[in-house]
């Protein structure tokens, strides 16, 4: 029984008189507790992947599960509950918010959902034990992502869901930041899924997707992944 | 090439932000609208006025006798240099019954054939052939009168009289039939007059209660045929081009004012002169009689009544030669109260208008500032590529300054042509329930010097606000701007140092006090909307209050009686018993006081032109002063206490005594009055006592001995207050009953007054409504804009929560919070400016015989506090579809 299912998914955008399919049947699964990279050029159908996965647009045709709960054909109320619930999400540009401090604003995402981790642990386990009551102005890029690392994984969320997560970020900072994903999906026992457009990523995970003209191109399983630390690009 | 790429990139800028630069045109409007319609209020009726005074050819000048005049000084006054037209005639006040009151008429012969031959050719002009038929009234309905004891009346007297029915002269200052032929006048028509636009009061009189009620006009064969000329009208030709009551127009009345003047002593003697000689020979012909009858008697042997004869004659010989000349006076519109009253109540516009815009402008700097930072921000880019690409500040400067340049110029020019026209015509019309003047046509004038000020300062706020705004971000080097402007940096807030306060906040309330100071300039432009919102309100609804309060306290409360009875001088005692006994058993009255009323002119003491300029007062002076107490409330406003009130009192009324800034110890200087209103003698000096509440009229309160003292006589106490009980069929009763004692001059209730004043103050109402409504359009601009800005400036964040999980009405509540708190506040802080401003509003609106309510009612505040309020929330929820329409993916866009 995979934990992630997407079945012969459509997805179809109207603009104007224009109909975009952004994506054409698209289907693969993942298993509880894998770190999953979902790969793909632009235009590709990644963004429309994540949309959906994170509760954050509904799919045209197709059915749509997490931990065998149906996620598509959720009204907007659902999918706000289930955002809130069972996604955590960790964005590019790490969107926190700037009056609030590092411990507020994982804070800010754990006052919402039912059984939260304690905002400083999870700010201890991403290494920013001492920069709790700093602005967001006042620490770095890679500091920032842990912020939002820490504000969706203090969600205790069934899915990490991470969008370009070291887009941002310098090379260094972003093997750290990828370790720490690995960390949590190998010691946490937390399904990470990582979407971006770096075929090193492809290394670290234990199942990558390749999407291509909105379909899975090619699903493979990884029986040894490599340490994200080993991850070049 | 340049100017075009600038022009497009100008149209573009202003349809990609169509709210901001909606919301700069509407504050601009707004606020050169209400500068500029304000203004015009005045002038417009003004003009207004001045064309129905033209039109109508009304007098520019009055000449005045105590004695008449005749034809031959008419004659002489048409010589003066510079006078136009003149037209003589008669007027006298007389006393007449109509319904249950006795009501003063001013009676005015006509020119019966020439009214008849005049022809209304618009609501303000009536065309004669004649040009010295002046002070043309227009017929509103039946015909004028052609026979003798046939009179037209007033068609917008508060009272008004039937066509077709007939008025009695009861009384006039002098035997009834001296002055007219008959004494039943016969209703044939209705008139509008342009020398009575004011229908509070068509003037002052020594009759009944002081005030002109009606006005009716005669033909000349309806006064007695030996009544003299009373007045001649004279027009001022070089006059009628300025508007009057202009300097321009004073001016030019002036110069031809003194020259009349100069000829009022020999005018005085003329009519001496000829008074002496009708007087002279009626007196020959007498003893011309009288000797012949002597002589028959001489001759019939008896001689024993001549010498008593004689003496009589020789008396009456003295009598004549002693004749003292008449006096004279030359009075010029100033000097008519219903043209004064309009012209005063119009400068009080004025002033309103120079404050009320004030607060507009303020905000419009403010909204301009907030939403042109906003746009710079968002163009950061933009700024920086033309930079890079070489082009000047003054280039790039020129860019937003345009954009500022067209949405306030579009607006300065929507505003100003609107409200000149919008504002000005609710005024006229409001102030149309009590004054007659034929209101303009749209359109209406446009001042243009008021129009380019109003413009000017509309616009040029909104550019110095966008230079402020540019100034910023030019500075920067181009490197920097092409960066994404560093997040305004969270700050730690003062309340955050109240540990256990701040730690039990949610997270949302941390972010809303956070932001509320982050972001000042919003903070500062919400608070001046909301508060100028909230105090708009307030203002409206405490003139509702003020308003109400002058009838609400005065009769009642204050003045305790209900009607007024006046008898003839030197009336007997038996005659006021029996008036006193008569209310009591016709009205039930109670509190029947007698007290001596007289009209009189009060001033202060200093030298300051305030002080030396003389009001109208009453004065009342009891017969025994300890009564009083039961017709009028005599205490302090303030604390409620009541004034004492003894033989040797005197009491000034709170209006009278902050005139001239008097206070209890301070001295009161009053004056005898002559017939046309002005000081006569040196005037006495009374020693104020107390300042009593009260808000319509002037009255000075003096007890019997200290009047004694003053003046050297007792006065007659020919007034009965009284307070007649069963409402007005006991009122008409009792008035009829009254009407047959002998010595019963006048009779009046309060009844007529108190309905006069409501009718005059439902002008407030509309007032009322016109705050209101600029009120909510000032909330909708201010808190649009605010939300506006505030959720594109957030759309990351507003999306980053979404993702989060938060439920829509939990960002609601994250985004509006803050605004919901300012809101708050910026009401409470309206509440505080509202009281100031309706203060100055009040104090600037008052009139010199009328005190306004000085309190606001607490329920106006709750009112007031509520109703923005509402407008905030309606206008938050109105603008929720736009925060529900944030795009989640704005989230995963890249920071640009």
């Amino acid at each position: 029984m995979s934990f992630v299912e997407f079945e012969d998914v459509s997805k179809v955008y109207h603009t104007g008189e224009v109909e975009v399919r952004a994506l054409d049947g698209m289907s693969f699964s993942i298993k509880k507790g894998e770190l999953a990279v979902i790969v793909g050029p632009s235009g590709a159908g990644k963004t429309t992947v994540l949309n959906l996965l994170g509760g954050m647009d509904s799919c045209t045709s197709g059915t749509i599960r997490l931990d065998g709960q149906l996620v598509s054909g959720m009204g907007e109320r659902e999918l706000t509950q289930y955002r809130r619930h069972d996604i955590g999400f960790v964005f590019q540009f790490y969107n926190l918010v700037q009056n609030l401090t590092a411990l507020e604003n994982v804070e800010l995402a754990s006052q919402i959902c039912r059984d939260p981790l304690p905002a400083a642990d999870v700010l201890a386990q991403v290494g920013l034990a001492d920069r709790l009551d700093n602005f967001p102005a006042q620490l770095s890029g890679g500091e920032q992502q842990r912020v939002a690392i820490a504000r969706a994984l203090a969600k205790n969320p069934k899915l990490l869901l991470c969008d370009e997560p070291t887009g941002a970020l310098d090379y260094r900072t972003g093997k750290q930041i990828l370790s720490l994903l690995q960390d949590s999906c190998k010691a946490g026992g937390r399904t990470v899924v990582i979407v971006t457009h770096n075929l090193a990523f492809t290394q670290m995970a234990d199942r990558v997707i390749h999407v291509r003209e909105g379909r899975a191109a090619s699903i493979e399983t990884n029986d040894h992944p490599s340490d994200a630390s080993q991850v070049e690009w | 090439m340049a100017r075009s790429a600038y022009m497009t990139e100008l149209v573009r800028s202003v349809r990609g932000s169509l709210g901001r630069f909606l919301a700069i045109m509407c504050i601009v409007a707004l606020g050169c609208g209400f500068y500029a319609g304000l203004r015009m209020c005045g002038p417009d009726m003004r003009a207004a006025a001045d064309r129905w005074y033209d039109g109508s050819a009304l007098w520019d000048l009055r000449v005045v006798s105590t004695k008449g005049l005749s034809d031959a000084q008419v004659e002489r006054l048409s010589k003066v240099k510079g006078v136009s037209q003149v037209m003589a005639s008669r007027t006298a006040d007389v006393v007449c019954k109509l319904g249950s009151d006795q009501v003063a008429v001013r009676v005015t012969s006509v020119d019966a054939d020439a009214a008849r031959k005049s022809k209304a050719t618009s609501a303000y002009a009536v065309s004669s052939s004649k040009g010295s038929y002046l002070n043309r009234a227009r017929l509103v309905s039946g015909r004028w009168p052609k026979a003798a004891g046939e009179c037209v009346v007033s068609a917008d007297a508060t009272r008004k009289i039937k066509v077709g029915s007939t008025v009695e002269v009861v009384s006039a200052s002098e035997d009834v039939s001296t002055i007219l032929s008959t004494t039943m006048l016969k209703v044939v028509g209705t008139v509008s007059s342009p020398d009575y636009p004011y229908t509070g009061s068509f003037g002052s009189t020594r009759l009944g209660s002081g005030t002109i009620g009606q006005y009716v006009f005669v033909t000349a064969s309806t006064f007695a045929s030996d009544y003299p000329y009373t007045d001649a009208y004279l027009t001022v030709g070089s006059a009628r081009a300025a508007v009057s009551g202009s300097s321009a127009y004073e001016s030019a009345v002036d110069k031809v004012k003194d020259r009349v003047e100069k000829i009022e002593g020999s005018l005085a003697a003329d009519r001496l002169a000829e008074l002496k000689s009708q007087a002279q020979s009626r007196l020959d012909a007498q003893v011309a009689a009288a000797q012949a009858a002597a002589a028959q008697a001489a001759s019939a042997g008896a001689s024993t009544d001549l010498s008593a004869a004689q003496q009589q004659l020789a008396a009456a010989q003295e009598q004549v030669d002693s004749m003292a000349a008449p006096d004279v006076y030359t009075l010029d519109r100033s000097q008519s109260e219903g043209a004064t009253t309009y012209e005063a109540d119009t400068e009080r516009l004025d002033r309103i208008a120079t404050v009320f815009p004030a607060m507009f402008f303020l905000v419009a700097a403010l909204v301009a500032l907030t939403t042109m930072t906003r746009i710079v921000d968002d163009d950061r880019q933009r700024i920086g590529t033309h930079k890079a690409l070489g082009y000047g500040k003054g280039r790039i400067a020129a860019m937003y300054l345009g954009y500022a340049l067209l949405a306030s110029g579009l607006g300065a020019v929507l505003g100003i042509c609107v409200l000149t026209q919008v504002l000005p015509r609710i005024v006229m019309d409001a102030y149309s329930v009590i004054y007659v003047v034929p209101t303009l046509e749209f359109p209406l004038p446009v001042d243009v010097g008021t129009a380019l000020a109003a413009g000017g300062l509309g616009v040029g706020v909104t550019l110095a606000s966008t230079l402020v705004a540019v100034a910023a971000s030019l500075a920067e080097v181009p490197a920097a701007l092409l960066r994404p402007r560093a997040p305004k940096a969270g700050k730690r807030i003062l309340l955050e140092r109240v540990r256990p306060l701040w730690r039990r906040l949610s997270f949302s309330w941390k972010v809303t006090f956070r932001n509320l100071f982050r972001y000042k300039r919003r903070l500062l432009m919400t608070l001046a909307g909301i508060a100028g919102c909230s105090a708009l309100l307030l203002v409206g609804f405490g003139l509702h209050d003020s308003i109400w309060d002058i009838i609400d306290r005065q009769f009642g409360p204050i003045v305790r009686y209900n009607a007024t009875v006046t008898l003839a001088d030197g009336a007997a005692q038996a005659d006021v018993d029996s008036a006193i006994a008569c209310l009591r058993s016709k009205g039930d009255a109670t509190g029947i006081v007698r007290v001596h009323t007289d009209t009189m002119l009060a001033r202060g003491t200093g030298s300051s032109s305030a002080a030396t300029d003389k009001t109208r007062v009453s004065v009342v002076v009891p017969q025994t002063a300890s009564k009083l107490a039961s017709a009028v409330t005599l205490r302090d406003r303030t604390s409620g206490a009541a004034i004492a009130f003894g033989q040797d009192s005197v009491v000034v009324t709170e209006k009278l005594a902050s005139l001239y800034g008097i206070r209890a110890g301070d001295t009161i200087v009053l004056y005898r009055q002559d017939d046309v209103g002005n000081a006569t003698g040196k005037g006495v000096r009374l020693k104020v006592d107390a300042v009593a509440e009260n808000y319509v009229g002037n009255y000075v309160y003096v007890g019997r001995r200290a009047w004694r003292r003053a003046m050297g006589a007792t006065p007659s106490f020919s007034t009965v207050y009284a307070r007649v009980t069963g409402g007005s069929k006991a009122e008409s009763r009792t008035s009829d009953a009254l009407h047959d004692i002998a010595g019963v001059s006048t009779v009046s209730f309060t009844r007529q007054t108190i309905s006069t004043y409501r009718h005059t103050l439902s002008v407030v109402d509309m007032v009322v409504v016109v705050l209101i409504v600029s009120a909510g359009a000032l909330a909708f601009i201010v808190l649009y804009n605010l939300t506006n800005i505030n959720v594109s400036e957030r759309v990351r964040e507003i999306a980053s929560l979404r993702v989060l999980g938060f439920t829509r009405r939990e960002v609601h509540a994250y985004v509006y919070r803050e605004i919901a708190i300012i809101a708050l506040l910026g009401d409470a802080l309206g509440m505080l400016l509202g009281s100031w401003l309706e203060r100055f509003v009040i104090t600037t609106a008052e009139v010199d015989y009328v005190m306004f309510g000085r309190e606001i009612h607490p329920l106006s505040f709750a009112f007031a506090f509520a109703l923005a309020m509402a407008f905030t929330v309606a206008i938050l929820l109105l603008m929720r579809p736009r925060l529900d329409r944030v795009d989640m993916v704005e989230s995963l866009k890249s920071v640009d």
